[in-house]
């Protein structure tokens, strides 16, 4: 059942029903039951996999908690990460691993092959895993206690609204709200509806119409030229965010309807100044789980601290401080980039990022002091816009790993961008040969420029929701009808594509 | 007081929603044949239905089926119809009458176009009158169907803004209240012949619409676990069924040789599965039923009334001999499909 079928609304509103009729003692449990119930739609045959991570960190939690002894703790953890990291990469991974071992041997003249694995993916596997993962390690640096009651550590892992993209949730942050219970507040519904409306419009009206243009290029590259690359590309840009933020803003909003706020997973990312901002500003649970749960670890570690000493002796004190950081840097990347998807147009993607924010950390003095000789002065307004667009044409040209089939096809078309290179296509109608006619391209303009001047009042701390919560209810409920409605007349109509991180 | 404040605000919004939404789905749905359709199946007197899509829609002339059946027959074929709209169309059916034969046509292409959740195939849905079986037909599609397709039905509609007053006055119509196939606005070279069944002229110049290719990977496996339940469903009533695909214009045949025979070859397996007669009119012998394609409305297969009317009638007689057990395939269809349609 997908987020935007009518059977998810209808299940949101049931739910919610039944919740604020429940006492607040047992209201969880309705969410635990419509959770598991929307997760068996998918297939009972998967549920396995989810309540085989619940009751391994269940397992495993309530014994780390009762164990003294230190090195027993650790290894209760380490099983328990084995156990459940195992089944994602065994899911997610093997075939990956099994056709490179092929491609391997076909280079040293082997024919024999290894066969695959029918795999089918049980779905928010990445999400549930990481969530439920970065509560077993809570539990064992002691940061709370262990859940007692399964049930409870099941709802955690499964909630409805979160389970198939994220956010990625932390314990401490959500256990409370699920399970103190909520009264009736206009406010929660109204703003979970306002909510899940806009994100139904990023999704219908931007992201679907600006992804059939996009496709339409990338899966034919040979038969564009730089210029439609590039206008492709730009769609695509529309496209990734539209439809992963409107999916983050449907899963937001279905929460806050139970009085559940969760973190927020976007924060304006075009308008980062550069890369390592953008990922402060884009999925930003798994930014942050990475930081806290790879990134420190993995700095603070003992051959870590060796190295910096040694970095520092060889290269100097400011190149030995960030040298370390650097090496943390591309090892997340590179696991965000294994995140994204057993592929190596993944792996290279994870790469690049990693390597431009390392490389971006070691060359800031020397930016800094070239800056000095050019006379720039990097606080003013004009540089900040030079830096945004400048982030912004670094993050599209990653898009291109995304938007290709192969990390091969990715090359081509950055390569592509270069070939034919003449203006005069966008006169020649070719834009409307891309499945795309005159009326969906304005509806694309006038959407992105609706977003863009959204985007702006948020990031000059413009609060718009409650700008619209503060007008007379009239012009609030029209406001409201308007945005539920808008996408039956602007919605793109086709074939829908799926939201691309429930596919994570 | 201030939570049932809220709670009273939000039960009014969902109902001015539910309101509003139900004014532009009056005002805007524009009526299609579907319904004048569904009307004909509760009311028409009738023992053998047809189930299938648009190239059953033109293929199966009902009264010449009737004719050679020797049997009344009810075309419930509808463009955009999957097998688990035939499902619930058949439920329908037997709702109110007392069949003695089904035959469910199959285009293949239904197979490898997996039904996505988009809103472009809600002929069916919408047309379908309330009722009991509705229920579960609409939670089916909503579990699966994006939002728009089953709250939002005005959304295909929305560009007939202009002529809302004409659509409400057309919708209080007594022609509109009898199910007069009159208020439907149809191609300028189609006519409701009665019983399902849709004529189309030879007056209209053929387009060039193709076939989707045979794709084994694209395998929607739901349409063949939707034949399967309408087998049993007839099984459990009682009800001959026979599974055909009715013939389609040979050139395209011939063009997507290997892929019809994949489909074929996968469409027989899983009528053998199933215990049932399968027949496939592409491989009917040209001197049997001769046709070019110029009997075709388009490259995709759709056929014109006058072979319409000339493919049902060696269609019912195969049929008819089927379910005797007296139908002999040599006398009709060739095994090889790429030698009958060798050039």
């Amino acid at each position: 059942m997908s987020f935007i079928s009518a059977g998810f609304l209808f299940t949101i509103m049931i739910t919610a029903f039944i919740y604020y009729l429940m006492p607040k003692k047992y209201q969880w449990v309705v969410l635990l039951i419509m959770s598991f119930a929307f997760y068996a739609t998918y297939g009972i045959k998967y549920m396995g996999y989810i309540i085989f991570t619940i009751i391994s960190s269940y397992i495993f939690t309530i014994k780390m908690e009762a164990c003294v002894d230190k090195k027993n703790r650790r290894r209760l953890l380490i099983a328990c990460l084995l156990c459940n990291f195992g089944i994602l990469t065994g899911m997610k991974y093997i075939n990956f691993f099994i056709s490179n071992i092929n491609a391997v041997g076909a280079l040293f003249g082997s024919t024999a092959k290894l066969p695959g694995f029918k795999i089918i993916m049980p779905l928010g596997i990445s999400f549930y895993t990481f969530q439920t993962m970065s509560y077993v390690i809570d539990v064992y640096q002691k940061k709370y206690e262990a859940q007692k009651n399964i049930f409870k550590l099941a709802l955690f892992t499964a909630f409805l609204p979160q389970l198939l993209q994220g956010p990625i949730g932390r314990y401490d942050r959500l256990a409370p709200q699920f399970f103190e219970g909520h009264d009736f507040d206009i406010k929660n519904v109204e703003f979970g509806m306002q909510r899940m409306a806009w994100g139904l419009a990023k999704k219908l009206i931007l992201a679907d119409r600006a992804y059939v243009a996009a496709n339409t290029v990338f899966s034919s590259l040979n038969t564009y030229s730089g210029v439609h690359i590039v206008f492709a590309l730009l769609l695509f840009s529309i496209y990734v965010y539209c439809d992963f933020a409107g999916g983050m803003d449907l899963v937001i909003g279905a929460s806050e309807i139970f009085g559940i706020h969760l973190d927020e997973n976007f924060r304006q990312p075009y308008f980062s100044k550069n890369l390592g901002e953008f990922w402060r500003r884009w999925h930003i649970s798994l930014g942050t789980w990475m930081k806290d749960y790879i990134f420190y670890p993995f700095s603070i570690s003992k051959h870590m601290l060796h190295f910096g000493k040694f970095a520092k002796k060889r290269f100097g004190k400011t190149t030995g401080r960030v040298l370390p950081i650097c090496l943390a840097n591309i090892l997340i990347f590179f696991i965000v980039g294994v995140w994204h998807g057993a592929s190596w147009k993944y792996i290279l993607y994870g790469l690049y990022n990693g390597i431009i924010i390392a490389l971006s950390n070691l060359l800031k003095p020397v930016y800094a002091s070239m800056a000095k000789k050019c006379h720039i002065n990097t606080s003013s307004r004009y540089w900040k816009v030079v830096s945004i667009i400048r982030t912004f044409i670094i993050v599209n040209i990653g898009w291109l790993f995304d938007a290709c089939l192969t990390a091969e096809l990715a090359f081509k078309a950055f390569t592509g961008i270069f070939r034919g290179f003449t203006f005069s296509v966008l006169a020649n109608g070719s834009l409307l040969r891309l499945g795309l006619n005159m009326r969906d391209y304005k509806i694309l303009i006038v959407g992105t420029v609706i977003l863009f001047i959204t985007s702006v009042m948020k990031e000059k701390g413009i609060n718009l929701r409650e700008f619209v919560a503060q007008r007379p209810l009239v012009v609030r409920w029209a406001l409201y009808i308007i945005l539920i409605f808008a996408t039956a007349p602007f919605g793109y109509v086709g074939s829908t594509t799926e939201f691309v991180y429930a596919q994570f | 007081m201030k939570k049932r404040k809220g709670l009273i605000a939000a039960v009014v919004f969902i109902i001015l929603v539910t309101a509003i939404n139900q004014f532009l789905n009056y005002a805007l749905v524009q009526p299609g044949l579907g319904r004048t359709m569904f009307y004909e199946c509760k009311n028409n007197d009738y023992e053998c239905l047809i189930l299938g899509a648009s190239h059953g829609s033109y293929g199966f002339d009902s009264s010449k089926m009737s004719e050679e059946l020797g049997m009344s027959t009810m075309n419930m074929c509808i463009g955009g119809e999957y097998m688990y709209d035939a499902y619930y169309i058949l439920k329908y059916a037997l709702k109110y009458k007392k069949l003695k034969t089904v035959i469910l046509d199959l285009d293949y292409q239904y197979f490898v176009n997996q039904h996505d959740e988009s809103i472009l195939f809600n002929n069916v849905y919408n047309a379908y009158p309330a009722c009991n079986e509705k229920f579960g037909y609409y939670m089916h599609k909503m579990a699966r169907e994006e939002y728009r397709g089953t709250f939002l039905r005005w959304t295909n509609y929305w560009q007939c803004y202009k002529t809302v007053g004409k659509t409400i006055k057309l919708k209080q119509s007594d022609a509109y209240k009898n199910y007069s196939p009159e208020v439907v606005s149809m191609n300028k070279y189609d006519t409701y012949m009665g019983n399902g069944f849709v004529s189309r002229s030879k007056d209209y110049k053929k387009s060039t619409t193709s076939c989707l290719d045979w794709d084994e990977s694209k395998l929607d496996r739901e349409e063949g676990e939707y034949v399967g339940k309408i087998v049993n469903l007839c099984r459990k009533n009682g009800i001959n069924i026979v599974l055909t695909t009715v013939v389609q214009d040979p050139d395209t045949v011939s063009e997507k040789c290997s892929g019809f025979a994949q489909a074929d070859a996968y469409i027989s397996d899983l009528a053998a599965q199933l215990d049932v007669k399968y027949l496939n009119f592409n491989k009917l012998k040209f001197d049997v039923l001769d046709r070019t394609t110029d009997d075709f409305y388009d490259k995709e297969g759709h056929m014109y009334g006058d072979m319409a009317e000339k493919f049902s009638a060696v269609c019912a007689k195969a049929v008819k001999e089927a379910i005797a057990d007296t139908l002999n395939e040599e006398d009709y269809f060739d095994k090889d499909m790429s030698n009958l349609y060798k050039k």
